[in-house]
C-alpha cells in the first residue's frame, strides 16, 4: 500500500484491486513459493518496463542540469552586475522578455513548453519594470510597480490560458489590493481591515463566479478544458474562508468589548461568506468530502473562537476566576467538533448512499480477512 | 481487470491474472499474500482530521486550565497526570474499537481518546524531562511510542511518536553521553541501512513502515544538519588540510583526521545503502553486469567522494519511492534532493562568483551523465539485451 493511501485512509475497504503490483510483492510472492525465479523475472520485466524507466532517469539528469545552469549563470550575472554596465543591465531583462515572448509564440500556446514559456515572459515583465525603476531612479512605490506589472501581464495571462500563471497573478492581484488600500485610503486602522477583508472576497468571489459562469456557458467545449480543474476554485475558497474566519473573529471581538462600534452587518457578511461556500460546495460539488471537511473545519473553528471570545466576556462581566473559562471553552471546542464530524459523516453517508455502485467491484476480495493484517507474517 | 498491462502502474490483480494465465500459479495463495500487504482503515482521514482538530483544540484549552489552576506545577504531577490521562485514553480507544463505527458514540469516544494522547503525550515529555532531562524525556517519549504504536493504527502519529524517540534519543547520547557528532553521526547513518531493511523486507508487517520511514528521515535531517554545520560534505577535508579543525555542533573545534575520515565513513554507508538499493532493485548480484547499474554505482562513488550523505539519502527515497510505486515518497526525496543540493552548494561558502562557476561545473557533471546513460547505458544493448537483463532479474532499469 502506497504511504500516501497508509496515511490517508480509504473511503471503502480496499482491495487488492487498488494495490499496486511492486518489487516488494513479488519477493514475498518468490519467498512464500507461489512464483519461482523465472516467473519472477518475467515479472520484472512487466513491472519496470525498459523505456519508462530510461525516460525518467534521463528527464531527471536532463532536467537537473538546467536547473544547476540556469542558477549558477544568475549567481555569475548576480556577482557581477554593478560591472555590467547600463546598456547590459537594461537590456538582459528585455532580452529574457523578447526571447521568451519568441519562444513562446513558436512552440505555441497549446503546448506545456509554450505556456511555461509564456509565464517566464510575464515573470520577466516584473523584472524589466523593477530596473527600468532603478536605472532611471523614477522613484516608483510598490502600487506603481505592481499595477503597471498586473496590466501589462494581463494580455499574456489570457493568451496562455494556464491556471499555475493565473493563480501568481492573482497572488499578485491580492498583493496589489492590499497595497493600494494601505497607501490610497485614510481612516482608523478597523475601516482599513475591514476594507482590505472584504476587497479580497469580492476579488476572489468574482473569479469564481466567472470560472463558473464560463463553465457552465460552454460545458462540452475542449477549449475550456484548462479551466476545469477544481484545484484553483478550492483554493480561491481557502482563501476566502481564511478571510472570512479572521475578520469575522476580530470583528466579534470588538463587538463584545468595545461596545457598538461595529455594525452587526459586517458580521452578518462574514457569516454569509461561511454558509455560502458551505451551501455551494454541498449543491455543486456533489459532495466533494475534501472540499466540504475545508469548510466544515472553518466553520467549527470560527464556532470554536466565537464560543471561547463569548465565555471571556462573559467571565469579564462577572469577575469570575479565569481558570474556568478555559474549561468550559475546552468542553465547547470539544462538543463542537465532535458535531462537526457527526455533521460531515453523515454527508459521506448521504453520498455514499446516492452511488450504491460506487463500492467496490470485487466483493470476495475486500474482506474482513484484511483485519488481521497486523497479525500476518 | 481493473488496468492494462500497458498502464503505468499495474495492481496485484493484474499481476495474479497474468501469472494464473501464463504459469497457472496457486491464485488463492497469490491473493492472500496479496491481502496481507494490504493496511485496512476504514475512518477516512477527512474524519480523523476534524477528531484531531477538535482534540487539539480542546486539549490546548485543558491544558492551559491545568497550568493556571497550578496542578501541573510539579514535574511529577504532570508526569502523574500525563500517564493517567494516556492510560485512559488507551483504555477508550481499545473500548471503542469493538463497537459500531455508525454510532455517535464511536466518534465521541475517539474524539475522547485522541485528546486524551495529545495531552497526555505533552504532559508525559514535559514532567519526564523536568525530572531528568534528556535521560527523562528520552524515556517518556520511548515509553508512549511503545505504549500506543500497536495500538493507534495511524500512520503519521506513528511516524511522529518513532521520529520524536530517535530525536529524543540523539539529543541524549550528544549531551548526556558526550559522544562527538562524528560518532553520533555514524550512528544515525547507520539507521539508513536499518529503514530500507524494514520497508523492503518481505517477512516484515507493513505496519512497521512509519518506524522505517522515521528512521530514513531522521538520518536525513540528520545528515542535511551535519552538512550545514560542515561536520559532512567537502569542508571537513578543506578545513583539515587547511589546518582549522573540523567543525562540531558544541561550537568548538577538532583537528586530526578523525573528522574527515568519520566523514568518510558516513559517506560509506549511504554509499552501500544505495548501492544496495540499486542492485537490490534491479534483481541482486546477478545485476551488477548491467550497464545501468553500472553506471548508477560510479555516480553513487563520486557523490560518496563528495561525501554528500544527505543527497544520496534524497536520492535512496527517489528510488524507493519508484521501486515501491510510492509517488509520496518519490515527491518527498525529489523536494529534499533540491533542498540538499542548495545547502550542500551554500554551506561551502564561497560567495556569488565561486558559487557560480562551481554549479556550471555540477550542471556540466550531470550532462555528462546524461550522455553517460543515454549512450552508453541505454544506448548500446544488444538487440536482445532487454530480454538478457529480464533474465537477470533486472528491472528493465
Amino acid at each position: 500500500m502506497s504511504t500516501y493511501r497508509h496515511i490517508v485512509g480509504n473511503e471503502d475497504p480496499v482491495t487488492i484491486n487498488e494495490l499496486p503490483a511492486d518489487r516488494a510483492l513479488v519477493e514475498t510472492l518468490v519467498s512464500r513459493g507461489v512464483i519461482d525465479r523465472q516467473m519472477r523475472r518475467d515479472l520484472f520485466g512487466l513491472l519496470y518496463p525498459r523505456k519508462s524507466t530510461e525516460k525518467v532517469v534521463l528527464r531527471s539528469l536532463l532536467g537537473f542540469a538546467t536547473a544547476f545552469f540556469l542558477f549558477g549563470f544568475s549567481a555569475i550575472l548576480a556577482a557581477n552586475w554593478n560591472d555590467l554596465g547600463v546598456m547590459l543591465r537594461l537590456g538582459l531583462p528585455q532580452l529574457i522578455f523578447a526571447a521568451s515572448l519568441a519562444g513562446a509564440i513558436y512552440k505555441g500556446l497549446d503546448k506545456f513548453s509554450g505556456k511555461l514559456l509564456a509565464s517566464v515572459t510575464a515573470v520577466s515583465i516584473g523584472g524589466v519594470l523593477i530596473v527600468l525603476s532603478q536605472e532611471f531612479q523614477l522613484n516608483a512605490d510598490a502600487p506603481w510597480l505592481f499595477g503597471r506589472w498586473l496590466l501589462l501581464a494581463l494580455p499574456i495571462v489570457l493568451c496562455a490560458r494556464f491556471l499555475p500563471l493565473w493563480i501568481a497573478w492573482i497572488c499578485l492581484l491580492n498583493i496589489y489590493t492590499i497595497i493600494f488600500i494601505g497607501e490610497h485610503f485614510s481612516g482608523d486602522e478597523q475601516f482599513l481591515f475591514d476594507a482590505i477583508c472584504w476587497s479580497l472576497i469580492l476579488i476572489s468571489t468574482a473569479l469564481v463566479a466567472l470560472q463558473q459562469l464560463l463553465l457552465k456557458r460552454n460545458p462540452d467545449s475542449p477549449d475550456w478544458d484548462w479551466l476545469r480543474p477544481a484545484w484553483p476554485r478550492l483554493l480561491l475558497l481557502i482563501w476566502m474562508q481564511i478571510l472570512a474566519v479572521s475578520h469575522l473573529s476580530f470583528r466579534y471581538g470588538d463587538f463584545l468589548f468595545d461596545g457598538l462600534e461595529t455594525p452587526a452587518i459586517m458580521i452578518l457578511l462574514d457569516v454569509v461568506v461561511l454558509a455560502g461556500i458551505h451551501g455551494w460546495l454541498r449543491k455543486s460539488t456533489r459532495f466533494d468530502m475534501w472540499s466540504l471537511l475545508l469548510s466544515t473545519l472553518a466553520i467549527g473553528g470560527q464556532l470554536t473562537i466565537m464560543a471561547v471570545i463569548s465565555l471571556a466576556k462573559v467571565f469579564e462581566s462577572h469577575n469570575w476566576d479565569w481558570e474556568l473559562h478555559f474549561l468550559l471553552g475546552a468542553i465547547s471546542a470539544f462538543g463542537i467538533f465532535f458535531a462537526c464530524t457527526l455533521y460531515l459523516r453523515k454527508l459521506r453517508d448521504q453520498q455514499r448512499s446516492a452511488t450504491p455502485d460506487g463500492d467496490i467491484d470485487n466483493a470476495n476480495l475486500t474482506s474482513d480477512s484484511i483485519e488481521s493484517e497486523e497479525d500476518a507474517p | 481487470m481493473s488496468h492494462a498491462f500497458d498502464d503505468e502502474s499495474l495492481m496485484a490483480t493484474d499481476v495474479i491474472a497474468y501469472l494464473q494465465g501464463k504459469y497457472q500459479i496457486d491464485e488463492t495463495q497469490a491473493i492472500a499474500i496479496s491481502q496481507e500487504r494490504l493496511n485496512y482503515n476504514a475512518f477516512p482521514l477527512y474524519l480523523r482530521i476534524l477528531i484531531g482538530v477538535g482534540a487539539v483544540v480542546s486539549g490546548g484549552l485543558l491544558l492551559i486550565f491545568m497550568g493556571i489552576s497550578g496542578l501541573l506545577d510539579a514535574d511529577m504531577n504532570r508526569l502523574v497526570v500525563g500517564i493517567a490521562m494516556l492510560g485512559l485514553a488507551i483504555y477508550v480507544h481499545q473500548r471503542s474499537r469493538d463497537r459500531d463505527q455508525a454510532t455517535a458514540s464511536f466518534v465521541a469516544e475517539q474524539q475522547l481518546s485522541f485528546l486524551g494522547v495529545f495531552t497526555g503525550k505533552i504532559l508525559i515529555v514535559t514532567g519526564a524531562s523536568g525530572l531528568g532531562e534528556e535521560l527523562g524525556a528520552f524515556f517518556g517519549v520511548l515509553a508512549f511510542t511503545l505504549a500506543t504504536y500497536w495500538i493507534y493504527d495511524l500512520y503519521v502519529d506513528r511516524l511522529a511518536s518513532c521520529a520524536g524517540t530517535l530525536v529524543s534519543g540523539l539529543f541524549l547520547l550528544l549531551s548526556t553521553f558526550d559522544l562527538s557528532a562524528q560518532v553520533v553521526g555514524i550512528l544515525v547513518h547507520l539507521m539508513v541501512p536499518l529503514g530500507l531493511a524494514i520497508y523492503l523486507h518481505p517477512r516484515i508487517k507493513q505496519a512497521y513502515n512509519p518506524l522505517a520511514i522515521a528512521l530514513i528521515g531522521v538520518a536525513a535531517a540528520f545528515a542535511l544538519g551535519a552538512m550545514a554545520e560542515g561536520i559532512l560534505g567537502v569542508r571537513p577535508w578543506i578545513e583539515f588540510f587547511n589546518g582549522e579543525g573540523v567543525s562540531s555542533w558544541r561550537g568548538d573545534h577538532q583537528t586530526g583526521i578523525w573528522g574527515p575520515l568519520a566523514s568518510l565513513l558516513m559517506s560509506l554507508i549511504t554509499c552501500c545503502s544505495l548501492i544496495g538499493l540499486v542492485v537490490w532493485a534491479c534483481g541482486g548480484k546477478s545485476s551488477l553486469r548491467s550497464r545501468y547499474v553500472i553506471a548508477t554505482i560510479a555516480l553513487t562513488l563520486l557523490l560518496g567522494v563528495a561525501s554528500l550523505t544527505s543527497t544520496m539519502i534524497g536520492l535512496i527515497a527517489i528510488i524507493l519511492g519508484y521501486v515501491c510505486h510510492d509517488r509520496l515518497i518519490t515527491l518527498v526525496g525529489a523536494v529534499f534532493l533540491l533542498v540538499t543540493l542548495w545547502i550542500a552548494i551554500h554551506s561551502l561558502q564561497m560567495g556569488l562568483m565561486t558559487t557560480g562557476i562551481v554549479l556550471i561545473l555540477a550542471s556540466l557533471v550531470l550532462l555528462a551523465g546524461y550522455f553517460l546513460f543515454r549512450y552508453w547505458s541505454f544506448g548500446d544493448q544488444p538487440e536482445n539485451g532487454s530480454q538478457e537483463i529480464a533474465e537477470e532479474g533486472v528491472p528493465h532499469a
